[in-house]
């Protein structure tokens, strides 16, 4: 399994919360690669596909479920999951149904990311 | 909005603000601070989010100094209170961070009683002037050693439309004089 972690996100702050969370949550050992919206995301996945995409839902470009359904009709396979503000119950059944493994609200802790990826990363 | 909505929303605010705190502001302590009769307008740096609640335009804020962005952008940041100042650029993405996260909480807790939908966050330097249509309600805390205010910007219940305003009238007035022209 690749040993990157692709984390997709508009916000320079974000990202860098996320890449923090990720240390917390004993992820240390994973290479974290950014990218600021969907597009940019696409770009990095066809290069090396990463062993999970953290993505934002709304982005300009490209937002995170529109990424998701792009990566599904191109038929990449890749582990994604959703950190963002809302998580309500349309946008969970829209990530489900596209096939996304995770959805995490924010404000969220290492312990919340330990639960959500130990599983897909072990 | 009627006035046990606007209680019911500024409580979710503060409630909100606070879980920011304890979570990804590293649990600064959060305290209620005296009320703000006056906003300062130095004290209005700050991120602001537009959503509708129940079809009604409302604004929620978190406002600060220059100087208490910087240590809330740090915070964030993880970063140390002595650490090199931030560019403005990256406290206006914080700050933002921050007031999208403390919205998506209000929604979170409101959502059985209002239907909320969130627009995009905004970092505003200046003082605030509201227009005669909305009414501002404030809620002063203290993070850590930061004052903030927390605002929530609600249109007047006896506002005129939009449609029916001041400068709408002036323009229609004009159009209209135009076109008999």
């Amino acid at each position: 399994m690749s040993k990157t972690i692709l984390v997709v996100d508009d916000s320079k702050a974000m990202r860098l919360i996320v890449r923090r969370t990720l240390r917390q949550a004993g992820f240390g050992d994973y290479e974290v690669e950014e990218a600021a919206n969907g597009l940019e995301a696409l770009e990095r996945i066809g290069q090396a596909a990463p062993a999970l995409v953290i993505s934002d839902w709304n982005m300009p470009e490209m937002n995170g479920i529109e990424l998701l359904k792009e990566l599904n009709a191109r038929k990449v396979s890749v582990r994604f999951g959703f950190v963002t503000t809302e998580g309500t119950p349309d946008m969970r059944a829209m990530a489900d149904e596209a096939g996304a493994l995770f959805l995490i609200a924010k404000p969220f802790t290492p312990e919340q990311f330990e639960s959500a990826l130990r599983p897909l990363l072990s | 909005m009627d006035p046990q909505h606007q209680a019911t929303c500024l409580e979710a605010l503060r409630d909100a603000v606070g879980e920011v705190a304890a979570t990804v502001l590293g649990g600064v302590p959060v305290a209620a601070a005296p009320a703000v009769e006056n906003l300062d307008p130095a004290s209005c740096h700050g991120a602001y989010l537009a959503l509708v609640a129940q079809e009604e335009p409302i604004q929620v804020a978190l406002l600060a100094n220059a100087a208490g962005c910087q240590t809330l952008s740090k915070l964030l940041l993880g970063m140390d209170a002595a650490d090199e100042d931030l560019p403005d650029a990256d406290v206006s993405d914080a700050m933002c961070e921050v007031i999208n996260i403390v919205a998506g909480g209000l929604k979170r807790r409101v959502s059985a009683e209002l239907k909320v939908t969130l627009g995009l966050p905004l970092f505003v330097a200046g003082p605030l002037m509201p227009n005669q249509m909305q009414q501002v309600h404030g809620s002063a805390l203290s993070l850590g050693d930061v004052q903030v205010v927390v605002l929530l910007l609600t249109q007047r219940e006896n506002a005129e439309p939009i449609s029916k305003s001041g400068v709408n009238q002036i323009a229609a007035t004009k159009l209209a004089k135009e076109q008999s022209a």
